[in-house]
């Protein structure tokens, strides 16, 4: 029973929120907003905590001591981009154009860990096999 | 890494720089990095409110101490799979 009401409901995004509609059997209209209150889950793609310069133990910063939450091979990726935001504030300050390369250098470090995270996204845990080899030896089925 | 040990290696380049403004710019990099790469999963809960149809994506559960959500990817109603509506339903009701 409680199987078959869930089924009956549906959910979008529209202007940064989420929608919930349950179908209607009524003749005058398809959807109805919920009638319970139930449990909602969302799983989702978020940003992480913010970074606080402190040696505090804030559940919702990241303090001093915490890590980012994402995998630590990819930790380092923050500090490329700080360089080179802060080569690229140095450049502008002193209209220099030799210390914009220095920034490009650090960002092109920052794009190769963006890259190489990308592709990872969706394995989690489950290691590399994304791809397979045929091997002509094996024949193929036609 | 900790952020001691990212603010360190920050440092070996720009030894001046204020730790304040160290944790701004590593904010503004966490934010670009999760959003682009979409790295890093998670769950969000509320509740239901009868006649509610919007939740705001910014403050589900009403606290305000929420992580910013780039992309939602499935949603559970009551501990069960629902489906994704492509465009909302065509008779609006803004509540």
């Amino acid at each position: 029973m409680a199987r078959t009401n869930a089924q009956k409901h549906h959910w979008w995004i529209e202007r940064n929120q989420v929608g919930i509609v349950k179908s209607s059997t009524s003749a005058t209209t398809t959807f109805t907003s919920p009638s319970e209150v139930k449990e909602i889950r969302l799983y989702v793609s978020r940003n992480d905590w913010d970074f606080e310069a402190s040696d505090d133990s804030d559940a919702d910063k990241i303090n001093n001591g915490n890590s980012p939450s994402f995998d630590k091979i990819y930790h380092v990726a923050l500090a490329y981009y700080t360089i080179a935001k802060l080569f690229e504030i140095r450049a502008s300050a002193d209209e220099d154009p030799e210390i914009l390369g220095f920034a490009q250098l650090w960002r092109a470090k920052y794009e190769d860990l963006v890259a190489k995270a990308k592709g990872t996204d969706n394995q989690g845990k489950l290691g590399s096999a994304t791809s397979y080899v045929i091997i002509p030896s094996d024949g193929f089925l036609l | 890494m900790t952020h001691t040990q990212l603010n360190a290696y920050i440092k070996k380049v720009f030894p001046d720089e204020s730790d304040a403004d160290i944790a701004l710019h590593l904010t503004e990099a966490s934010s670009d990095f999760t959003s682009r790469t979409k790295i890093l999963k998670g769950v969000e809960t509320f509740d239901t409110v009868v006649n509610q149809r919007y939740y705001n994506l910014n403050d589900l559960d009403g606290n305000g101490d929420q992580r910013h959500i780039v992309e939602v990817n499935k949603v559970d109603y009551n501990n069960y799979t629902i489906q994704r509506l492509v465009t909302p339903p065509d008779e609006v009701d803004i509540t």
